[in-house]
């Protein structure tokens, strides 16, 4: 009776699994051919509108003195690019995890209502897009789609908290399908997280934050 | 050796018909809520056609459930997707967005379009209506670029 019990609950278990499989299967197909789908499908404008996304926003910007201590968010965030640069996701996965953490601890001081709400939206998004990135550990591509949005979010950030660090806004129009993305770099040379070693140098310094 | 068969497809009937009084989540609204995309932005017939075809059923507050989805145990792992997807993304609570976030959201519509990840292919086995073509792409694709791009 036992045995026949099993061999029914089992049935019904691994029907449900069967089941369950079709939902998420998706992630990881169509890696190789993206680039030929794109230039064969859509005809974008390119040149004008670059990377008017990024400046369209006017963050109320930071009038010399701290708003907080970003140090740990940024230490994650330039060890989740560096993991990035050198193509390791999983690497990257673990460091946007700490991320995640160090933006949900992350208190701003001495802000106006309106720069609070706005720091609120950003940690919200970060904190989303960093989500991503850590929970798609086997999907590189995927953690650079999030990447783009997380920069701007933390571009943001560093022009309402403040920063004593010397920072470089990075922009390489090549990276998000040829749309272009800025990343947060802490050095004067290119190391491109969106390109990896197929272009790590691909790009250019776009501002200096200090 | 007959019996043995005879027990166990009774045990497997009597499984199949308990699970199906599983209570279950009905992903259906009255109406269209005001935070609808298309009360956002003024979304084109066209662009919200394809929407509703290809996306809302998982993508929205309003599902359209097929036949097999009144049967335990689909239904179960229906509405668990439904969960997720729609923390993902809602066109039906898009109103209720940060403006980062709608654009966020935007941004990775156009991607997941263009790199033909969605409608997830899983479900255009069965649904083959919602696949998107061409025309299709380009339509949802022109719009949200134009917008998020103003
Ligand atoms: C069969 C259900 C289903 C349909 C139909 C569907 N999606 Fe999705 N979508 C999902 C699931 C599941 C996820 C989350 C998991 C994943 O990323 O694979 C998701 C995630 C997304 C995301 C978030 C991706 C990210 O990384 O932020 C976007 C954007 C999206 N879908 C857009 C669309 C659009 C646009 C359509 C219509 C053309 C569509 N989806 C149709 C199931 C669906």
């Amino acid at each position: 009776m036992n045995i026949k019990r099993i061999s029914v609950f089992s049935l019904a278990v691994s029907g449900s699994l069967f089941l369950a499989s079709c939902g998420n299967s998706s992630n990881t197909e169509n890696h190789n051919d993206m680039s030929h789908e794109h230039h064969e499908g859509m005809e974008h404008d390119h040149g004008s509108h670059q990377d008017s996304e990024s400046n369209e926003r006017s963050v109320s910007s930071n009038s010399g003195e701290l708003k907080g201590d970003l140090t740990s968010i940024m230490s994650s965030y330039f060890s989740l690019n560096e993991s990035l640069v050198k193509d390791n996701a999983s690497s990257a996965a673990k460091s946007s995890e700490n991320l995640v953490e160090a933006l949900k601890v992350f208190k701003a001081e001495g802000l106006t209502e309106e720069a609070q709400n706005e720091v609120s939206e950003i940690q919200e998004s970060a904190i989303e897009n960093a989500e991503h990135i850590a929970a798609n550990s086997d999907n590189i591509e995927h953690q650079r789609e999030h990447l783009v949005s997380l920069s701007i979010d933390i571009k943001d950030l560093i022009a309402i908290i403040g920063t004593t660090q010397k920072l470089y806004e990075d922009y390489c129009p090549m990276a998000n399908n040829n749309e272009g993305a800025i990343w947060i770099s802490q050095t004067k040379e290119i190391n491109n997280p969106y390109m990896g070693s197929n272009m790590p140098t691909c790009g250019k310094v776009k501002r200096v934050i200090e | 050796m007959k019996k043995i068969l005879k027990r166990t497809l009774v045990g497997l009937l009597v499984v199949l018909v308990g699970i199906q009084f599983i209570p279950t989540d009905t992903n259906q609204q009255d109406g269209i809520p005001e935070t609808d995309i298309r009360y956002v932005y003024g979304v084109p017939e066209k662009v919200l056609k394809v929407l509703e075809t290809s996306c809302y059923d998982c993508h929205s507050n309003n599902t359209n459930y097929p036949w097999y989805s009144k049967v335990q145990p689909v239904r179960l792992l229906m509405d668990k997707h439904i969960r997720e997807r729609k923390k993902e993304l809602n066109f039906s609570e898009f109103g209720s967005y940060s403006e980062r976030r709608k654009r966020n959201k935007m941004r990775a519509i156009t991607e997941q379009i263009e790199k033909s990840k969605m409608p997830l292919p899983s479900y255009l086995l069965m649904h083959e209506e919602a696949k998107l073509s061409k025309t299709d792409k380009e339509i949802l694709d022109n719009f949200f670029n134009d917008i998020r791009k103003e």
